[in-house]
């Protein structure tokens, strides 16, 4: 009895010392992914990778950051912010505080953001170096490339990254997967790699163009269906084309264009198709490198904010703003279908109904206006004017600014009493209102 | 050490017995009041003072007991009275006196893994025990330690019932962030507020090294509570119920209608603006209009009521042969003051010891309890938007309560407004938890088995405990008659939209903990020595689901299934160990004579928050005492003094929750929809933190202590002093400024950087008395502690100024602007520097110091130290109990000193706006009296308040000394004023013990501002105020 007793407690000593150390103290944080979660397939890896991408959707002029929609700095588009003064736009455009002498202003400065998105990229790269080097039967990969490709991509992304910072602020500071004093990416812990000199411009451009070289030489030229909108071999030699010019590298842009056109980049005969993002391929060979957005449903921030304002209710998403709108001038700018010059004095000959319908085939894939094809549906921008089978009720189009600014929602709201005092009849406001561009890059 | 004197002196039968025949003494043990005492331990000893046998008094006093010699030994013992021995003799009946014990010194404190003599006590402790804790009926153990416990602080700050605990904090700041104690409840890390306070045998406050014995936990220090344990003798069965009505400690008045009409339309005239309220409303308002919504209600009134707790309490304890044990099932239901809001409680704990074979025993502990909190759908807070509070303060007199068969909502503000319909149109908040705690330990003593082996003990503790919560929040869409200037009729209540929204979140959590302990006792002559040593595992895991729809068409049934609209993020759910640790401990004591005592500890504990290459720190703790009373010379010298003992410690305890666990991996979080690649949106994996810190450990505070403990003229007076010393240091902290933007980030803008340090002292004195009858007695308990902490090292930005210092100063300083007094006239605004804020200044503004005279007032630079922080540097209290005969009285006054609060400044979003209790007619709604007659107007310049306004001044909002308040306060915490039946009037009843008492907390207060309690949060906007209560109590032993 003794004996057991003893031996039983023991033993229990025993196993509790010998199996609770590692149980207690070695816990996964099971709220979050980690490394091994990143790096299970090579699926959840691409998922991973391809966040790369981000530094487009974030930062390229069709990017989720309301401010780097660089048309709307130009005459041919604006901001129809509501803070007047306060839009990153406007106070761009016109507080002289906006600007410092030899800096960005305020609302472009992306300086910190794409550091951030850069420094990600060279762990990608560090994170690739090292997990080739351990070849994990389980999901190593025989493709010889496939380690290159996506090395390609990501210096592709941080070639665009030093590109846009090239751009804006002249040299940079160059900062890789293995600049840092430990061989891999700076880091503040170590004093040296904390302040690196800024590199002169002409040696910012040469990095990006040899990145780019790097980049061309080891993608692919085509992707698998599943992963279009990744960068191909065009997307890097057109990159690398448009850098050229910046550098002043002429044959380089020459070059690199005709790489292009020999891995079939052509332009499309239907200018409207290639802003068909959906189900067609047959525009590839014009877009070398796109960013797509989310089909028949509204989830992406660019492609909602950048609707009518009438698909506040076609979609049930508040933030359809129409926050860029071309300008009349852009509009009157394209032709009419006969080629001659559009003009507000001259469009109504008498045989044309309207100013619009009779223009030129650009001018329908480009210009949303009062009673244009818009999904499936028609645009209306015009205010008080009577739905054609309702009673006396007179409305505001479904995509006036008019009604939205007054009641924050649109579709026909009716107009309350104390405006019909100064009533007027069904006007068509001719004003193109809308530009649906997901151009692409 | 003696870790079971009682079970060793029961248990330990010495072989040997002499031939003399047998012989039976019996007798009656009774107190000085000549009352028989029950469960007194009678043990018999040889005439060497080897224990033989022993046995304990019956319900009436009586025992008898076989007696082997004449020569033998008869020693009477019971825990308060002093223990009496007496050599048998011839005699076979033998009656004792048993006389009460002042000296406490036998007394034995739980310790940390252990427990001590308090006569070999070493370290600086508090503590108190059943008798003392229950004075009064508290729904909270928390509230319930306040006063009672020197070097403790708690502070209350809502009276919500479930919120409505205290936080605790012991011998003040130690880090910038988590100060709060670990607490322990039968050796397992726990919480409190969930506990039956009827349940609890003692409190025991580690204050210094002794709270290193809990290492990495024990930074703040430790508070141990220890539940209630079946006692040798008959069984016992208490009932204890009370009933107490609850309200307000403090509430100002607002106006009511004609005073506010009137200080209304004049604060209208005085703003240049048309006064609203006409001659035409007025009448309709004094009249009772019937065909208007004009009308008189007080919405304090209509929201506030006085609450009624019930508790009940039925104990049972004692033992059987081989069995010891203590169970209790406990009810409370607690209405809060403001209506719709309750809590009820359930308690159940049965705690079981068990001899079940030779020198082994197991002992289990069992307790479960379930919390039902009710609360209306509005959110509750001190600054939420929708407060009912806030909306009874800004909702306005004149109006009825209900109009059209609605709820009247008054509109000029932002928001409709109706405190009342707030509470009961608005749905619900239900929450439920359950707690199911148990222990389990087996304890062998070796000693049985051999003599060598005597005083050696091996045991293995276990606990595992299991928490499940269910949260129900139904957000019901409700119609309200709103009323502007300009129109009315219905609208939806703000804050809700027709849809209805419903919110179920499940979560469910669990510890376990496993500690192996080898434990030695022994004493050689004079020598006494003990040793620990032990291995300790826990781990903690918890996992949360929660969900949402919209969309309901009834009120009752809700749930999930019955919503009609799916959320955009439906479902959300998480789960996570939140713990674990492992530890390896060793402990040597070492007395000589009871005069000398010595203790070193060392303890090694290893933590899943840190990177695994820097998981492991050493704590080691030595303490030493001596016990100069017991010196022949000091004994010859200072007769008057029956015991003196200095003591000092020094220890060094780690804080583990400066850290954020797992900094040393890469975390990466999934983005839905992230981007569109082959036509179908992907999901894409983004890394969450910039930089993985290898490197970062816990802080470390060092704990230095010095005290003395005195008794003198027997028990006439007893002292206890400590002064300590506490320096932290590695506190984590972050830092950005120095690194460019082009590191991307990748810097460690985390270190261990921060230092403090923390001194102050403790003193408490004891007086007991009583008259030479024993009819009156009474004593006195008085504890004052003292505590200041100064930043040492902190990182600080390039352009602080330097003359607001943060280093140096204490953490929690509250920083504003120095308020001048007024502006009495335009001359006066015109020569000020530019104001704070935009707007204009008018007469009766607050205006402010320009700290560094740059004719700007901007908060960076002229915000100067204006007060000390939330939690006082100074606790004092006073325990006074009398009695005459069978009646008693007990109070407790309490206070603190060295504390402010705020009523106006930066709110938790960090905005700086005003409050309902500085901003006369604040969001247009209603005032209280002292804001508004108070006021300064062109006839009242020496206001005490700013200028009667119906346009609030973003100026006096500001941080300033205008609106710092003193925190200090004295209140009578508790009360109690009871009656025990006399023993002879039981006799014939089922009864043995029969209390009657009438009992009351926060009865008085005396503070610096009291349309508000002292212990409010600062910058509160309508908040749940702390309760009052009066009670009335029975407690029945059969």
């Amino acid at each position: 009895m003794k004996t057991s007793i003893k031996t039983l407690l023991a033993v229990l000593v025993v196993l509790t010392v010998w199996s609770c150390n590692d149980k207690v103290l070695n816990l996964q944080n099971s709220g979050v992914l980690d490394d091994d979660a990143i790096w299970n397939s090579m699926t959840s890896a691409d998922l991973y990778l391809t966040s790369a991408y981000k530094v487009f959707t974030d930062y390229s002029q069709v990017a989720n950051s309301r401010t780097r929609f660089f048309d709307s700095y130009s005459d041919i588009m604006k901001s129809t912010s509501w803070a007047e003064y306060l839009h990153s736009y406007n106070t761009t455009l016109l507080q002289a505080n906006a600007f410092s002498v030899g800096g960005v202003p305020s609302g472009l400065n992306i300086w910190d953001n794409v550091y951030d998105r850069i420094r990600r990229m060279n762990m990608m790269l560090v994170d690739l170096d090292n997990k080739e080097e351990i070849k994990d039967p389980n999901w190593y990969n025989h493709e010889e490339d496939w380690w290159d490709i996506r090395r390609a991509e990501v210096r592709f992304c941080r070639a665009y990254s030093y590109y846009l910072l090239t751009r804006f602020y002249g040299g940079v500071v160059l900062r890789t997967d293995k600049s840092g004093v430990t061989g891999g990416v700076d880091d503040g812990m170590y004093e040296e790699d904390i302040h690196r000199a800024r590199l002169t411009e002409e040696e910012s451009w040469d990095f990006i163009m040899e990145e780019l070289q790097w980049a061309a030489e080891n993608l692919p030229e085509v992707w698998d269906d599943k992963w279009t909108g990744r960068a191909t071999k065009s997307s890097a030699y057109a990159l690398l084309s448009r850098v050229g010019l910046h550098a002043e590298k002429w044959q380089l842009v020459i070059d690199a264009a005709e790489e292009v056109r020999a891995l079939g980049g052509d332009l499309i005969p239907d200018y409207a198709s290639v802003f068909n993002a959906g189900n067609s391929k047959e525009n590839l060979s014009e877009i070398l490198f796109g960013l797509y957005f989310q089909a028949n449903t509204v989830t992406h921030l660019f492609d909602s904010w950048n609707r009518p304002v009438g698909d506040k209710e076609v979609y049930g998403v508040s933030g359809c703003y129409a926050e860029h709108v071309p300008t009349g001038e852009l509009a009157d700018m394209f032709e009419f279908s006969d080629g001659t010059d559009f003009g507000w004095g001259t469009w109504n000959d008498g045989t044309r109904e309207d100013p619009f319908t009779d223009r030129e085939p650009r001018f329908h894939a480009t210009i949303l206006y009062n009673g244009a094809p818009w999904e499936k549906r028609t645009i209306e921008t015009f205010v008080l004017g009577y739905e054609p089978d309702a009673d006396d009720e007179q409305t505001d189009g479904t995509d006036s600014f008019v009604d939205f600014e007054r009641t924050g929602s649109t579709g026909g709201t009716p107009v309350p009493d104390i405006i019909l005092g100064n009533t007027c009849r069904r006007i068509k406001i001719s004003y193109p209102t809308e530009v649906t561009s997901t151009k692409p890059y | 050490m003696f870790r079971k004197p009682f079970w060793v002196l029961l248990c330990l039968v010495a072989g040997l017995t002499s031939g003399y025949s047998q012989r039976r003494v019996s007798g009656v043990v009774t107190n000085q009041a000549n009352e028989p005492i029950p469960g007194v331990s009678v043990i018999l000893k040889d005439a060497s003072g080897s224990n033989i046998t022993g046995v304990v008094t019956n319900m009436t006093g009586n025992y008898t007991i076989e007696v082997h010699s004449p020569t033998s030994i008869l020693e009477y013992s019971f825990i308060g009275l002093k223990s009496e021995s007496v050599v048998v003799g011839d005699r076979t009946t033998i009656n004792i006196t048993l006389e009460e014990d002042h000296t406490t010194l036998d007394d034995v404190i739980v310790m940390g893994y252990g427990s001590q003599k308090r006569s070999h006590l070493t370290a600086a402790v508090s503590t108190i025990t059943a008798k003392d804790l229950v004075k009064a009926p508290m729904q909270n153990l928390s509230n319930m330690l306040t006063g009672k416990l020197s070097g403790l602080t708690s502070i209350q700050r809502s009276g919500n019932p479930g919120d409505d605990g205290a936080t605790l904090y012991i011998r003040g700041l130690n880090s910038f962030t988590n100060n709060g104690p670990t607490i322990i409840v039968d050796g397992v890390q726990r919480t409190m507020d969930n506990l039956n306070p009827n349940d609890i045998e003692s409190v025991t406050v580690l204050k210094d090294a002794a709270a290193a014995i809990y290492g990495i936990q024990g930074a703040n220090g430790v508070i141990l509570i220890t539940t209630k344990k079946g006692g040798d003798g008959p069984t016992r069965i208490t009932y204890h119920g009370s009933v107490s009505f609850v309200e307000n400690t403090a509430m100002p008045k607002l106006l009511n209608a004609s005073d506010y009409m009137y200080w209304h339309n004049k604060a209208r005239e005085m703003d240049g603006l048309t006064p609203w309220w006409t001659a035409d409303i007025q009448n309709k308002v004094l009249n009772d209009d019937p065909n208007s919504v004009w009308g008189q209600t007080d919405w304090m009134d209509k929201i506030f009521r006085t609450g009624v707790n019930n508790e009940h309490v039925i104990s049972a304890s004692g033992s059987s042969e081989r069995t010891r044990y203590y169970t209790s099932i406990g009810y409370l239901n607690q209405e809060g003051t403001l209506k719709n809001t309750s809590l009820k409680r359930y308690n159940f704990r049965a705690n079981l010891d068990i001899d079940v074979a030779k020198d082994l025993t197991f002992a289990i502990g069992l307790a479960g309890d379930r919390r039902d909190r009710h609360r209306p759908g509005t959110a509750i807070g001190n600054q939420t938007e929708f407060g009912p509070v806030r909306q009874a303060f800004n909702s306005i007199p004149i109006l009825k309560s209900e109009f059209e068969g609605l709820p009247v909502a008054w509109h000029q503000g932002t928001y409709n407004v109706n405190g009342y319909a707030a509470l009961y149109e608005s749905g619900y908040k239900k929450y439920i938890q359950n707690n199911l705690n148990t222990n389990y330990k087996l304890e062998y003593n070796l000693g049985g088995a051999a003599d060598v082996l005597q005083g050696l003990w091996a045991s293995v503790f276990g606990a595992y405990n299991y928490s499940q919560t269910s949260e129900s929040n139904f957000d019901r869409y409700y119609q309200v008659y709103a009323v502007s200037t300009t129109r009315q009729g219905p609208v939806g209540a703000s804050g809700y939209s027709p849809d209805n929204g419903y919110l179920k979140s499940q979560s469910w959590g669990d510890t376990w903990l496993v500690r192996p302990q080898i434990d030695y006792g022994r004493e050689f002559g004079k020598h006494s020595v003990a040793a620990s040593f032990f291995y300790e595992a826990k781990r903690s895991y918890s996992n949360t689901m929660t969900g949402q729809k919209r969309g309901y068409y009834t009120d009752d049934p809700v749930d999930i299934s019955i919503g009609t609209i799916a959320a955009e993020t439906p479902v959300t759910g998480s789960h996570t160990y939140s713990g674990g640790t492992a530890s390896w401990f060793a402990r040597a004591n070492y007395s000589y004579d009871s005069k000398y005592l010595f203790e070193f500890l060392i303890r090694r504990d290893g933590s899943y928050v840190f990177a695994p290459e820097n998981r492991w720190g050493t704590f080691p703790m030595v303490f030493a005492g001596w016990v100069i009373s017991r010196e022949g010379f000091f004994e010859d010298a200072l007769p008057f003094i029956n015991y003196f003992k200095i003591r000092g410690s020094y220890g060094m305890t780690g804080n583990e929750n400066n850290v954020t666990p797992f900094l040393y991996n890469s975390e990466y979080s999934v983005y839905n929809n992230s981007m569109v690649l082959g036509d179908s949106p992907i999901a894409q994996f983004s890394m969450n933190n910039a930089y993985v810190y290898r490197d970062l450990k816990w802080s470390t505070t060092h704990n230095y202590n010095i005290g003395i403990d005195a008794d003198m003229w027997n028990g006439k007076l007893g002292v206890e002093f400590d002064f300590f010393y506490k320096l932290t240091t590695d506190i984590m902290e972050t830092q950005s400024g120095a690194y460019p933007p082009s590191l991307g980030n990748y810097f460690p803008s985390r270190q261990n950087s921060g230092e403090v340090e923390n001194k102050g002292f403790e003193l408490t004195l004891k007086h007991d008395n009583r008259s030479v009858t024993g009819d009156w007695r009474y004593s006195v308990r008085a504890n004052v502690s003292f505590a200041r902490n100064k930043v040492l090292k902190q990182v600080m930005s390039d352009n602080h100024p330097n003359y607001r210092p943060v280093v140096g100063a204490s953490m929690g300083a509250v920083y504003g602007f120095k308020a001048l007094g007024l502006f009495q006239s335009w001359e006066e605004i015109d020569n000020y520097p530019a104001n704070p804020s935009a707007g204009n200044l008018r007469p009766g503004d607050i205006k402010y110091l320009d700290v560094n005279g740059d004719g700007k007032i901007h908060w960076e630079q002229d915000y100067v130290k204006i007060g000390y922080g939330q939690i006082p540097e100074i606790n004092f209290a006073l325990n006074l109990d009398v009695s005459y005969k069978n009646f008693y009285l007990t109070t407790l006054w309490q206070g603190v000193t060295h504390v402010d609060y705020q009523l106006s400044g930066v709110y938790d979003s960090g905005v700086t706006s005003s409050t309902v209790y500085t901003s006369p007619f604040s969001g247009q709604g209603n005032s209280a009296y002292y804001l508004i007659t108070d006021s300064w107007t062109p006839e009242n310049p020496n206001a005490k308040y700013p200028r009667l306004s119906t346009d609030a001044n973003g100026n006096n909002a500001w941080q300033s000394t205008w609106w710092l308040v003193n925190g200090e306060y004295l209140r009578l915490k508790q009360a109690q004023i009871g009656y025990y039946v006399p023993e002879h009037l039981l006799r014939k009843t089922p009864f043995s013990q029969v209390n009657v008492y009438f009992a009351g907390t926060n009865l008085v207060t005396f503070s610096h501002f009291k349309y508000v309690d002292p212990e409010s949060p600062s910058v509160s906007n309508g908040y749940y105020p702390q309760a009052r209560t009066f009670s009335i109590g029975v407690l029945l032993s059969f």
